[in-house]
């Protein structure tokens, strides 16, 4: 009976959840093929150069020259985080329909937070099936070293889409188009962070600092909140 | 709340741009920091310099400023222009009594870099080994890659699979000889385009150094010993041509030492003072004569001429001073405190804050006093005093950074 009691009246932070869902479930599924797409091609070719030039040879050349495979993913991590925040924020933008939103009867910081939240989770659960993916198919052709080279490649792209994410929210909630680009400079030099070309595992040492960073930026959308309120 | 994000973005924002401008500044101001390249003369017996002027042009001089032309330093640098020399039909007989012969002047030269990333960078820990004694021109690659770390795997590249005969042989054999895992490095010549296999060298988990190779399809494992009496952070194999030495090591209290073949991996240590491991790059050139070590600090290069036998030193160093670079002395000026990611000593990326409090410190300051006169005096509220704490902080410890990120978020 409880649950059915639930179902009948769920949470408004669900009813936020799935009215995030409508807006971004088309971006989702566009996102998720290319990153299908990428990965099925990637694999693809992986396959072929061990069967065309021989297991020895592309071993040698991944072994003693540090070769990955997924350089195509770099800026699709980004692309994905752009796109969702856009898609999301963009709809609320147009004739001030935040207004309307941040008159549900929930506090304001929990309605923007949920939004947040709902795109930090659809990320989540994205770059995980892509991280499981890499490490699947490419642990299916070689050891484990390998593998974790791959996937220590990814990493720092990965955070950089999460961090893209929230800095296009913050970028696309500000009510001024002149702040906005002074906004968009500063992302623009936070996100390059994430995309410096070094080795695998390079990052190990500063991933923590680029957390830190992107944990502290989830506070940049209710800066540009307060300012739309503020009708800037 | 609007003041804590505010100060949020601003320490944000400032962070970011203390690592963005001094970036793009560095760009636009950074000079070449070049050497000139420094040769003993063995028949001078002191250093000549050859430079690159600014008009492009090649110089060549001694320790004492007598100027000489190129034909002049070949001749007097023949066991490093012996290829030169040759081709003019001018390579002498002997060399300070002593006959020589090109093969045996090639046997005798090598060069060995050593630079602080060597020992700090993200490496992928498979490796080949090769068969030392296959009796074969060249080596051939093998069907395996192993791993060392909590126990020595060979896995073959084919299957993807661990060979476990294979493996079992060399654990054994590691275990034998007392090789405690795991294994805390693995130093060897991944390439198969060398002269001969010289195999690995690993240290074990506590720190004794042990070399590992493959000889007839068998295990060949011993203590060196050379990890008694150091602490190695590094071990170059060379494959030199005359075999006499595995390599050399570089230890933690910056002291390098060349290992010898001989039966007891015999040490001789280099008779020069102990490098900074961390900060400084050595390069070693050899000859049938001399071992000339180049260490280069940032403040200098300092040449040091060694006895090719004893490595003791065989003349007093010469030291040439870096040139200053433009963008030391404009960041002085402009960024109290900046924001660096990498390092030319590291293959990692690590926040580190590069501090140079001087004549900056005193325009930061002017700075932050002039931006509060461009504020309104209503912002100048006792509501606002973090929000100015947090914009002095910036401005004073960042300057231009601090600056930028308070006029933007207000």
């Amino acid at each position: 009976m409880e649950s059915k009691h639930n179902f009948q009246r769920p949470t408004f932070t669900f009813q936020l959840f799935f009215k995030e869902w409508i807006k971004s479930r088309w971006a989702l599924l566009v996102t998720l093929l290319a990153f299908v797409g990428i990965i099925t091609y990637t694999f693809i070719g992986m396959s072929t150069e061990l069967r065309v030039l021989g297991a020895g040879t592309v071993w040698e050349s991944i072994v003693m020259k540090g070769i990955i495979y997924f350089d195509s993913l770099k800026y699709l991590f980004l692309l994905a985080g752009v796109l969702l925040a856009v898609v999301q924020y963009t709809p609320e933008m147009i004739n001030k329909r935040l207004k309307l939103t941040l008159h549900l009867p929930l506090p304001e910081r929990r309605i923007v937070l949920s939004m947040l939240l709902y795109g930090l989770l659809a990320l989540a659960v994205l770059f995980l099936l892509v991280y499981g993916a890499v490490r699947i198919g490419v642990g299916r052709y070689y050891p484990v070293e390998i593998t974790q080279w791959n996937l220590a490649a990814i990493l720092p792209w990965l955070w950089g889409g999460i961090a893209a994410y929230l800095l296009t929210a913050w970028i696309t909630i500000e009510p001024a188009w002149k702040q906005r680009l002074c906004n968009g400079l500063v992302a623009l030099c936070l996100l390059r962070l994430f995309y410096f070309d070094e080795l695998p595992g390079a990052y190990a040492p500063l991933l923590p600092f680029l957390i830190t960073l992107i944990v502290l930026s989830v506070s940049f959308s209710f800066y540009s909140i307060i300012r739309f309120k503020e009708g800037v | 709340m609007k003041q804590l994000y505010t100060i949020l973005l601003i320490l944000i924002t400032s962070l970011v741009l203390s690592w963005a401008i001094p970036a793009v500044v560095r760009m636009a101001t950074t000079t070449a920091s070049r050497y000139p390249f420094v040769y003993y003369s063995v028949l001078l017996q002191r250093f000549l310099i050859r430079e690159t002027t600014a008009d492009n042009k090649l110089t060549h001089v001694d320790t004492d400023g007598n100027p000489y032309t190129r034909e002049q330093f070949d001749s007097l640098t023949p066991l490093f222009s012996y290829r030169q020399l040759m081709l003019t039909n001018s390579l002498p007989d002997t060399i300070r009594g002593v006959p020589v012969d090109p093969q045996e002047l090639r046997a005798k030269t090598f060069t060995w870099r050593y630079n602080p990333r060597l020992i700090h960078t993200p490496a992928l820990p498979l490796y080949f080994m090769y068969e030392s004694e296959s009796g074969r021109a060249n080596l051939e690659a093998p069907e395996d890659v192993f791993r060392l770390r909590d126990r020595i795997e060979f896995i073959d590249k084919r299957t993807n699979t661990v060979n476990t005969a294979k493996s079992a042989l060399f654990q054994t054999a590691l275990e034998e000889a007392g090789f405690a895992f795991p294994a805390q490095a693995v130093w060897g010549n991944l390439s198969a385009k060398k002269p001969y296999d010289i195999g690995y060298f690993t240290l074990d988990s506590r720190r004794r150094l042990f070399h590992l190779k493959m000889v007839h399809g068998e295990p060949y494992v011993r203590n060196t010993h050379a990890g008694d009496s150091l602490d190695i952070v590094h071990v170059s194999l060379l494959e030199v041509a005359d075999r006499s030495i595995y390599g050399i090591l570089v230890a933690r209290n910056g002291t390098l030492h060349s290992l010898h073949t001989d039966d007891g991996y015999s040490l001789t240590r280099f008779d020069i003072p102990p490098i900074n491991p961390d900060a400084h790059s050595v390069m070693l050139m050899a000859n049938l004569f001399y071992r000339m070590v180049h260490v280069t600090t940032p403040d200098s290069l300092t040449c040091y001429v060694l006895d090719a036998a004893t490595l003791r030193q065989h003349d007093r160093p010469y030291i040439v001073h870096a040139a200053a670079n433009r963008w030391y002395t404009v960041a002085r000026w402009l960024f109290p405190m900046y924001l660096t990611f990498s390092s030319r000593h590291s293959d990692y990326l690590q926040p580190a804050f590069k501090v140079q409090f001087g004549w900056s410190l005193v325009i930061s300051h002017l700075t932050f006093f002039g931006y509060l006169l461009i504020l309104r005096r209503k912002r100048i509220s006792p509501r606002h005093l973090p929000l100015r704490l947090v914009n002095a902080t910036a401005i004073i410890l960042f300057g231009v950074p601090g600056l930028i990120a308070s006029l933007l978020f207000r």
